[in-house]
């Protein structure tokens, strides 16, 4: 029925344990049985003695009154007939019989007239009762060892059956269920204990199941909800950007508008033609790469909604901040605000293009906003060794870091700490939606990076984005690329891990 | 405005123009030349101001010498030119020009006392329109 598995242990214990209860209890009874046996065969014994005893007694008081004492213990004598019964007159009056080895001796007092006048004597050799003895032991023991050998096949029977198997079949149910396999309920036929927690143990697994269902479209919930929020993000960014954009068009609008008036008027010399139209062209290319570039920024992160995983790749932080700040210039114009890049040296990180593009828009436009009167918005991009601030797992070492200086107001050190949370803003309403720092900062912690801010009331802000540099690129790639990674190459492995 | 086309145009004036657009520029200098007016380019508001200054040296300024300024202009933009200028004797009558969308830029420029704000794109004859309402004047 069952292999001699592990799982059998807890039977196996149980089969000894009971065995061993047996065999205690069924010596102790066969102990008890024989030495009753003996007690009766020996009460049997003395019961003979007193009838031998009783029927020569009166011969010999009768005898003994008549004065004929010899005759009396002649017959007395003459009564042992059998070799192995004995009958001996004893004149002093004796203590209690004593069973020597081989005999068991019984006393009988005999008195005439109330006075004793000896003691007779019976005694009986103890072979038989030897020989009986062994013969009662043999069959208790015997008996007692079937009985044994039958009880101990019923109990490994049922002990396998009924504790054995259940068990060895809930620490297989247990150990899938440790290994995540919720499936496959358990059957178990018995109506016991272990049934019902087989039954326990499958309505468990369902609830298990049911809660790893509702966690796992829980977090999906989660991600889309985020990824919600950077888009949210993303479109008032290019709400923002657009009045600057729209702004942008008006000046090459007007080129093209006023040439092609000449042209429809027949102003045009004939020599001027061909110049005319390389200008409108001109113009046209460049409203065309305006408008690409918002559309870039803003298509990005919609291609990755629809992505599952939006893929990473080698991005050039220093070509991706020069393109981002093309895009905002015209808000930084507005505000009076010049715009410097300082990039010492070309730095590569491994991300989304898109996302990292909106973190460094949503510093910068948070600089100008900042910027209450005209000054420079300073940013720098370079490596520095750094080390992650508590409650972000990442290792110690070298880091692409973009900084990004406003010479604004400050932020308060009271609410410092905060300006990462979702929704918290110091700006009026409709100047800014609360999500932009916090979306960054998620964006930055998905790279494995970080997000450094100091600032001093009156004298301005200082945002740090700190991000494990990209890999070493392998030979397929750009010479260039490649001199200048495999500097890195012992600084930039150990962010892998942490840079996922 | 497209329908009146400037055959007529207004009293010759003394057009002090600023634009950071070389195209754009061009492009006005040369059809309001061909109008019959006198135009002096610049090419940044740092320009603009100080040709003010110069004419300012010269004397009040008259009706017909306007300044038709771009707004955002590299180091200064048209707007502070004319904060800086605004209540003296000697400064010129503004025209700007702004991008389009951008409502609060026109409704700070005529707070500032801009005489004329024309939104980009425009029609040269919607210029020219401006223009003589202003010289007019």
């Amino acid at each position: 029925v069952c292999t001699s598995s592990p799982s059998v242990k807890l039977a196996r214990k149980l089969i000894v344990g009971i065995l061993l209860g047996m065999v205690l209890v069924l010596s102790a009874s066969a102990y008890l049985q024989v030495r009753r046996e003996l007690r009766a065969f020996a009460d049997d014994m003395r019961r003979d003695h007193a009838v031998v005893a009783r029927s020569l007694r009166s011969a010999i008081v009768a005898t003994w009154k008549d004065a004929r004492r010899a005759e009396a213990l002649r017959a007395v004598a003459e009564s042992a007939t059998d070799e192995r019964v004995k009958v001996r007159w004893l004149d002093v009056q004796e203590g209690p019989p004593v069973d020597d080895g081989d005999w068991r001796v019984s006393r009988f007092p005999v008195a005439i007239d109330g006075d004793q006048i000896g003691t007779l004597e019976v005694s009986e050799a103890r072979d038989e009762e030897r020989a009986y003895v062994r013969k009662s032991l043999v069959q208790t023991v015997l008996s007692t060892a079937i009985l044994a050998v039958l009880a101990l096949a019923i109990i490994i029977w049922l002990t396998l059956w009924f504790v054995g198997r259940p068990i060895r079949l809930l620490r297989d149910k247990m150990k899938r269920i440790g290994e995540g396999d919720l499936g496959g309920p358990l059957r178990l036929p018995q109506r016991d204990e272990f049934g019902e927690l087989a039954e326990e143990t499958n309505v468990m697994c369902d609830r298990l199941r049911e809660a790893r269902r509702r966690i796992e479209s829980e977090t999906e919930g989660r991600l889309g909800a985020l990824e919600q929020l950077r888009h949210a993000d993303r479109l008032a960014t290019v709400g923002r950007l657009a009045s600057g954009v729209a702004h942008e068009l008006g000046t090459p609008l007007g080129v093209v508008l006023a040439r092609a008036r000449m042209f429809q008027q027949g102003e045009v010399a004939p020599g001027d033609m061909s110049n005319y139209g390389r200008i409108i062209a001109e113009q046209v290319e460049r409203m065309s790469g305006i408008i690409r570039q918002l559309l870039d920024f803003s298509r990005r992160q919609s291609r990755g909604d629809r992505q599952a995983a939006p893929e990473r790749e080698r991005v050039n932080l220093a070509e991706l901040v020069v393109r981002t700040l093309a895009l905002i210039e015209p808000l930084a114009e507005k505000r009076h605000v010049a715009l410097t890049f300082v990039g010492r040296e070309p730095v590569e990180i491994f991300g989304h293009p898109g996302q990292v593009q909106q973190v460094v828009l949503n510093l910068v436009m948070n600089a100008l906003q900042a910027m209450a009167r005209p000054g420079t918005v300073q940013l720098t991009l370079g490596r520095a060794q750094a080390t992650p601030p508590a409650g972000v797992e990442a290792p110690s070492g070298s880091y692409a870091r973009l900084t990004v200086e406003d010479a604004g107001n400050g932020i308060e050190p009271a609410i410092l700490p905060r300006v990462f949370e979702p929704f918290f803003t110091t700006k009026d309403v409709g100047e800014g939606t609360g999500l932009g720092l916090s979306v960054s900062y998620g964006i930055i912690r998905e790279h494995g990076g970080w997000i450094e801010v100091e600032s001093r009331v009156g004298v301005g802000s200082r945002f740090s984005v700190l991000l494990p540099p990209a890999p070493a690129v392998t030979d397929t790639q750009g010479g260039d690329h490649d001199r200048h990674t495999r500097d890195h190459v012992s600084e930039a492995r150990p962010h892998l891990a942490g840079g996922g | 405005m497209i329908g009146t086309h400037a055959t007529t145009s207004a009293k010759p004036a003394r057009i002090l123009l600023a634009e950071d657009d070389p195209e754009l520029r061009t492009l006005l200098a040369e059809a309001l030349r061909r109008d019959g007016h006198q135009v002096m380019e610049v090419g940044n508001g740092l320009l603009l101001d100080d040709v003010i200054r110069e004419l300012a040296a010269q004397g009040p300024a008259r009706p017909h010498e306007i300044v038709l300024s771009d707004v955002r202009m590299p180091g200064r933009t048209g707007l502070s030119v004319l904060e800086s200028h605004r209540g003296s004797p000697w400064c010129p009558r503004f025209i700007f020009m702004t991008g389009f969308g951008d409502e609060e830029l026109r409704a700070e420029a005529r707070e500032l006392g801009a005489v004329g704000v024309i939104e980009k794109p425009f029609e040269l004859d919607e210029l020219r329109g401006l223009l003589r309402a202003v010289a007019g004047a």
